[in-house]
């Protein structure tokens, strides 16, 4: 019951919560770009949601626009049974600018088969960031040019930050297959 | 199933229920023994899916509830 109410009270409050589009949002809607509008970050940055098949095209866009530093790429799992996200922090990087525009873009992606684009043509930076995303999560970024494990050994089984992974007990065994 | 599964309940996994679902693309299909043989205490639950912690030392793992048996 107390989880039930918990819900219904996150519910609320999301439904509540008026998110506006911020500059970003509004530069890609007024150019056809589809995306969603999340709500921002803890530090007010615009946080955008979108579908895997839009990602190369809106991020063309975005590097367009002057997005042209990959900050931060990575990946989180929601939960058992909830979907994997793939994560994008970009910031326009140029000479004497102390606060440089922000803005982060998140893709929602099955755990049946999580698969989307890789951004490594568009920012060099993704590289070994999509390869830990790969190793920790199974997401298969496509057109990666060396999609490999980069942290665990490379014939290891299964993708170990998933929150329903399950370990061997033996981590020898693995290691001489 | 007399007894119901909730929190700190001793449970096991069932090998069919697990062999090819949703959770099980997450790791190797060679299953370590220690998920059937042995107990484990569920830590945390939510309507589908509970935390296990397995007497063993590897990290707690989320199964959904109709993998899960009650081990005596």
């Amino acid at each position: 019951m107390a989880v039930e109410s918990n819900l219904t009270q996150s519910e609320n409050t999301e439904n509540a919560q008026i998110i506006t589009a911020g500059k970003t949002s509004q530069w890609l809607t007024k150019n056809g770009f589809d995306h969603e509008i999340l709500p921002p970050d803890h530090l007010g940055i615009e946080l955008l949601k979108v579908e895997p098949e839009f990602l190369i095209p809106l991020s063309t866009a975005l590097f367009a626009y002057g997005f042209n530093y990959l900050q931060c790429q990575g990946a989180y799992d929601q939960g058992a049974g909830k979907e994997l996200v793939s994560f994008y922090h970009l910031i326009k990087l140029n000479d004497n600018v102390t606060q440089p525009e922000e803005v982060r873009v998140k893709v929602f992606l099955p755990r049946n088969n999580p698969t989307l684009p890789s951004v490594y043509w568009i920012w060099k930076a993704a590289d070994w960031q999509e390869r830990e995303c790969y190793d920790m999560y199974g997401i298969n970024y496509e057109g990666h040019p060396n999609l490999k494990r980069i942290l665990m050994p490379e014939d290891w089984i299964g993708y170990p930050l998933r929150k329903d992974y399950i370990s061997p007990d033996f981590y020898e065994l693995q290691d001489a297959y | 199933m007399a007894v119901k599964i909730k929190k700190g309940t001793k449970i096991r996994a069932i090998r069919e229920k697990l062999e090819n679902s949703l959770e099980a693309k997450a790791s190797d299909p060679r299953f370590p023994s220690y998920l059937f043989d042995s107990k484990g205490e569920i830590l945390e639950m939510n309507e589908e899916y509970a935390l296990v912690k397995f007497y063993t030392p590897t990290p707690n793992i989320w199964l959904r509830l109709d993998q899960l048996e009650i081990a005596e």
